[in-house]
């Protein structure tokens, strides 16, 4: 989806359409931005910039809180007209997936045909436009769908597989950050197509497996399979506090509504989980976390609670001011099985 | 020091340490038994700083003195060596021999000062429990301990004195057992805390008599024979349990304890490790047991039950349910139900405990 918070919003109302809109917290606060209109983008504004940064860029940038609850029922509309292409659809994001077209291109005519027609029911239906990228593997479908954003659509046959990837830059490969673009850069690589001078054994010496990674990349081979649904591996809820947390009680507190809201999304989920993890940020950043896991899966906010307490009570935190805190839940099983509690509250 | 000692019976007082220490510590001495002489007696000791327990051997003494030595080890020497005695000499403050049949060895120990002090319990507010008494209802009530280590307030039973009436309650927040019997000399006394290591101790003791009940702020004492079991009083409030005896569940279903017994237990071969639920479908005259999971399949089993309820049905942990059933002694068991919301209570029919059930929350399946 092209720019997907801000989209939405745009789209429900048009005084916004055309303006510099971001999706964020407020520039007074430590809010950041969620995400960036294309005209907010012409002025330097990011996703993950702090805002009080962003409104420096541009003074009338308008904020807006986002509503996750909104752009997820948003997002399942939208993979609901994917499925219609494909069983296989697999989100890897709320506004991202990939579709395995191999089993339907008689159906559709052709993967390209295919997308045109996901582009126009997408338009017509939810009034979104969205970028698609065509090739043989997921690596060039979704190098393809950034090749040409926002509303796009390009189309890389296989034998055009190496014609498209030589010239782009080697941060266009799914992996490649700034620290890994530095270290290719110092041996003289920054195109995917210079990539390409080196052998496995030499990229592998480098940089380990994942040079046996880069040295595929460069080459476009992809074996990653799509999958149909992406299993979720944790629920966690996260807060970072306007000002730091100084006391243990009032600590408790926020872990109280981080374990609740954990648990609620769980439920909702229908999934169960065997391990807690509290995450701590202390107000010099230095980040900590500690888990409990514990004998049989539970969604109960009361024992998510009690756990997530006992191991905020082994930190350092009331010694050490906090500016954030998180409670998750891992090693999820599905189903809708759920132990009741005997007491109240579970 | 030079002690001779019988070495069945010093096996005997042997074996009740070796729960007591502590197999991973980074305290080594927790992995040590204190034996020292006191005048005509020999005595020995074990802790992990929150259960301690100490007892004493008849032996033949000459001279003062102690050591202490790894628990495993010593207990594997005197198990292996042949001979109706075993004498032990204090070679010096931290090397002990041990003779018996034809074998010697010298063990490293560490010295007596290394080992910790064990707390006093003052004996004035005894109370007496047949022994016997006191293991059948923990025994009842065990398998409800705990063992999550955030809820720690759970990790044990409550002791609680009634006025002429012992009862011993434990739960784990999923499910609860409570047990109650008549005790002559008991008074009304504030409840106490058990832990479950301390539970686990009792049980292995073996004997009749009377066992006898002290307690100080933060430790109890359990007396028998020679045995002084002291515990670290678990803190901690324990929830409200009348609250959750549900008094109105309407419908009953008795079952023969051990059919229904095995039954659950091979429905529940059928369910995953991560979360077992069995279903329970009641109809008159029977009870339909199943389980389904999607990587193993499916079973299911009809047991024959008295139930004139009409439909209900309820998922389960069969685990608890196994537990509850094993921890039982009379042929017939009966469940009380109301829905598949609440939780439903199991019961002895014609049992010797003058109150004993278990609650156990239901499943949502």
């Amino acid at each position: 989806m092209d720019c997907f918070y801000a989209a939405v919003h745009m789209r429900d109302d048009p005084s916004l359409r055309g303006k510099p809109v971001v999706i964020g917290g407020s520039p007074e606060g430590r809010g950041v931005i969620a995400a960036a209109s294309y005209e907010a983008r012409r002025f330097g504004v990011r996703s993950a910039m702090p805002s009080a940064q962003a409104i420096r860029r541009c003074r009338q940038l308008v904020f807006i809180r986002p509503d996750f609850s909104r752009y997820r029922a948003e997002s399942e509309q939208v993979f609901e007209i994917l499925r219609r292409f494909t069983p296989l659809v697999q989100p890897v994001s709320i506004d991202e997936g990939y579709l395995d077209m191999t089993e339907h291109l008689e159906e559709w005519g052709s993967a390209t045909a295919a997308a045109r027609e996901i582009r126009r029911r997408v338009r017509e239906e939810r009034q979104l436009t969205v970028s698609v990228g065509v090739g043989p593997n997921r690596l060039i479908a979704k190098i393809a769908s950034d090749f040409d954003k926002p509303d796009g659509l390009t189309v890389v046959p296989p034998d055009r597989v190496r014609r498209f990837l030589d010239p782009l830059p080697v941060r266009r490969l799914p992996g490649v950050g700034p620290a890994t673009e530095r270290r290719l850069e110092k041996i003289g690589v920054t195109l995917i197509g210079e990539l390409r001078r080196f052998t496995e054994d030499e990229l592998k010496s480098r940089f380990g497996r994942w040079g046996v990674a880069l040295y595929n990349y460069a080459r476009g081979r992809d074996e990653r399979p799509v999958r149909i649904s992406r299993t979720r591996k944790s629920i966690s809820k996260e807060r970072t506090y306007g000002t730091d947390l100084s006391e243990i009680l009032e600590m408790e507190a926020e872990l109280a509504k981080l374990a609740d809201g954990v648990a609620t999304a769980m439920q909702k989920r229908e999934v169960s989980g065997r391990t807690l993890t509290v995450k701590i940020r202390y107000a010099d950043f230095t980040t900590l976390t500690r888990s409990h896991t514990f004998r049989a899966p539970t969604r109960s906010a009361s024992i998510l609670l009690a756990a997530a307490r006992e191991l905020l009570r082994k930190s350092e935190a009331g010694k050490r001011r906090v500016r954030l805190l998180g409670v998750g839940c891992s090693n999820l099983v599905p189903g809708r099985i759920e132990q009741l509690g005997l007491f109240a509250g579970e | 020091m030079e002690i001779r000692v019988n070495r069945s019976h010093f096996l005997g007082e042997l074996g009740p340490m070796q729960g007591i220490v502590e197999r991973r510590t980074t305290i080594p001495v927790l992995s040590h038994i204190l034996l020292a002489t006191a005048g005509d007696r020999f005595n020995l000791a074990a802790t992990d700083l929150d259960v301690s327990l100490t007892t004493s051997c008849d032996a033949e003494i000459s001279g003062e003195g102690g050591i202490a030595v790894q628990a495993r080890k010593f207990m594997e020497i005197i198990r292996a060596v042949d001979g109706e005695e075993v004498r032990l000499v204090l070679e010096d403050e931290k090397r002990l021999g041990i003779e018996a049949g034809n074998s010697r060895f010298k063990i490293n120990g560490l010295s007596p000062e290394d080992f910790p002090t064990l707390p006093e319990v003052q004996q004035d507010d005894e109370v007496e429990i047949p022994f016997a008494q006191l293991k059948r209802m923990i025994s009842r009530v065990i398998f409800a301990v705990s063992t999550e280590e955030s809820r720690f307030q759970l990790n044990g039973a409550l002791l609680g004195f009634k006025d002429g009436a012992l009862e011993i309650v434990a739960t784990d927040g999923h499910r609860l057992a409570l047990v109650e019997n008549g005790l002559e000399k008991s008074s009304a006394a504030e409840g106490v805390l058990v832990p479950r290591k301390a539970l686990q101790e009792l049980m292995r003791f073996e004997g009749d008599g009377e066992i006898t009940f002290s307690r100080s702020e933060h430790h109890l004492s359990f007396r028998l024979g020679r045995r002084d079991l002291i515990c670290r009083i678990l803190e901690g409030t324990f929830p409200d349990y009348e609250r959750v005896i549900s008094k109105d569940n309407d419908k009953q279903a008795t079952f023969g304890r051990k059919v229904l017994a095995e039954a659950v237990q091979r429905v529940a071969l059928l369910t995953g490790d991560r979360a077992r639920a069995v279903r329970l479908s009641f109809s008159d005259g029977k009870l339909m047991i199943s389980a389904a999971n999607p990587d193993l399949g499916e079973a299911v089993e009809e047991v024959e039950c008295e139930y004139d309820g009409g439909e209900l049905r309820i998922g389960i942990n069969p685990d608890y349910m196994s537990q509850f059933l094993a921890a039982l002694d009379t042929d017939q068991v009966r469940f009380e139900l109301k829905d598949e919301n609440t939780q439903c209570i199991g019961l002895p029919v014609d049992g010797s405990d003058q109150r004993y059930l278990c609650v156990i929350m239901p499943m949502r399946v």
